[in-house]
């Protein structure tokens, strides 16, 4: 279970890293479309694929936050509906209240970032996105190449 | 019937005492099913990983040293740079492609990067992030191999990327003392004690 929700919490993190990019406004509706996508999602995919692409989502989440200026309602639409899936996905997995307990709470990670951002330190934002990313890559990297399996009792 | 230890003649207790002890110890390695082949696993035990092993350690807190030392926009583009290159040596040791000298190339990561910062050399962005980058690789490259055993492969990565960004900050930190005079010396100081220390790294590595 610890494998999927390590996926939706770092894509709640990275949604909200993205959004503190965005302007007044977009976030609340960002996050008001990912709700509405974690309600409609449903899971058509075997386990490991969906945790895969979860992975993947949070990649392409994180490098958003490298994008140069204000992040459009758009772009923000896009990202939150797509996070709002996979954590849809995932939680019907594990529980809701799992996901709501342990992940959710990160994408309210976008109002102190947007603070840094009116700041002008969108500089810490940018290096927790590379940590995000270089996990991300190397969980998805894992996956291609899982190695030989660790013994069972550790 | 009761069985009092203490009856026994002392002599005979202190020989057959650690005699069938060390006997017990020995007999079951013919069955033992946990070969100890897997490493310790989760995020705990990836976050210690980097500040454990000092070639590592030494290595992250020299970037940020030297990425302050050089100012914007290494300062934050090395840090960035280094997990993302990080990433792509993991990736090939994950896929198993043939290994490059890697301690060779840790120690030299420690050597030069010191020396770089001892000597306040001032390189080009294209030079600084070309070198940390090929640097990454190796200790990526060593992560990679010891990641797949973990037993939480995916925490324990995400503990050592959160623990090598810190490294990279307590290394910021340092080279922002750069900015005083004093703070200068310290920090040159340091690099010069990096720099030794990637000798003795090096040496130990050749002589392997």
């Amino acid at each position: 279970m610890t494998a999927a929700i390590l996926p939706a919490s770092l894509l709640c993190a990275a949604l909200g890293l993205a959004l503190s990019l965005a302007p007044q406004r977009v976030p609340a509706l960002a996050i008001a479309g990912a709700a509405a996508a974690v309600s409609v999602a449903t899971v058509s995919i075997v386990r490991d694929t969906l945790v895969l692409g979860c992975w993947a989502s949070v990649v392409a989440t994180a490098l958003s936050v490298h994008w140069r200026g204000k992040l459009g309602l758009v772009p923000a639409a896009i990202l939150a509906v797509n996070a709002g899936l996979w954590i849809g996905a995932i939680a019907q997995m594990v529980g809701y209240r799992t996901i709501v307990l342990a992940a959710a709470p990160l994408a309210l990670l976008c109002l102190p970032g947007a603070w840094l951002v009116s700041n002008g330190r969108a500089v810490p934002l940018k290096v927790i996105a590379s940590w995000l990313t270089a996990i991300a890559a190397l969980a998805i990297a894992q996956h291609l190449w899982p190695g030989p399996a660790g013994d069972h009792m550790q | 019937m009761s069985f009092n230890v203490m009856a026994l003649p002392r002599r005979r207790l202190l020989v057959w005492g650690p005699a069938t002890t060390a006997l017990a110890l020995l007999w079951p390695s013919s069955v033992l099913a946990h070969d100890g082949a897997a490493r310790a696993g989760g995020f705990f035990a990836g976050f210690l990983h980097p500040l454990t092993g000092l070639d590592h350690a030494l290595a992250m807190v020299a970037v940020g040293v030297w990425g302050a030392f050089l100012g914007r926009p290494l300062i934050v583009a090395l840090p960035m740079l280094f997990p993302a290159a990080m990433v792509v040596g993991a990736g090939l040791a994950m896929a198993g492609a043939p290994a490059p000298p890697v301690e060779i190339g840790i120690a030299l990561s420690v050597l030069l990067l010191g020396a770089l910062i001892a000597a306040g050399v001032r390189a080009p962005v294209w030079l600084a992030c070309a070198i940390v980058g090929a640097f990454a690789i190796f200790h990526g490259f060593a992560h990679g191999r010891e990641l797949p055993g973990a037993a939480d492969p995916v925490a324990f990565s995400a503990g050592f990327v959160l623990a090598t960004g810190l490294l990279h900050g307590a290394g910021i930190g340092i080279g922002l003392l750069h900015a005083h005079p004093a703070g200068k010396t310290v920090a040159r100081v340091l690099g010069g004690a990096i720099g030794l220390a990637g000798c003795a790294f090096l040496l130990g590595a050749v002589a392997r």
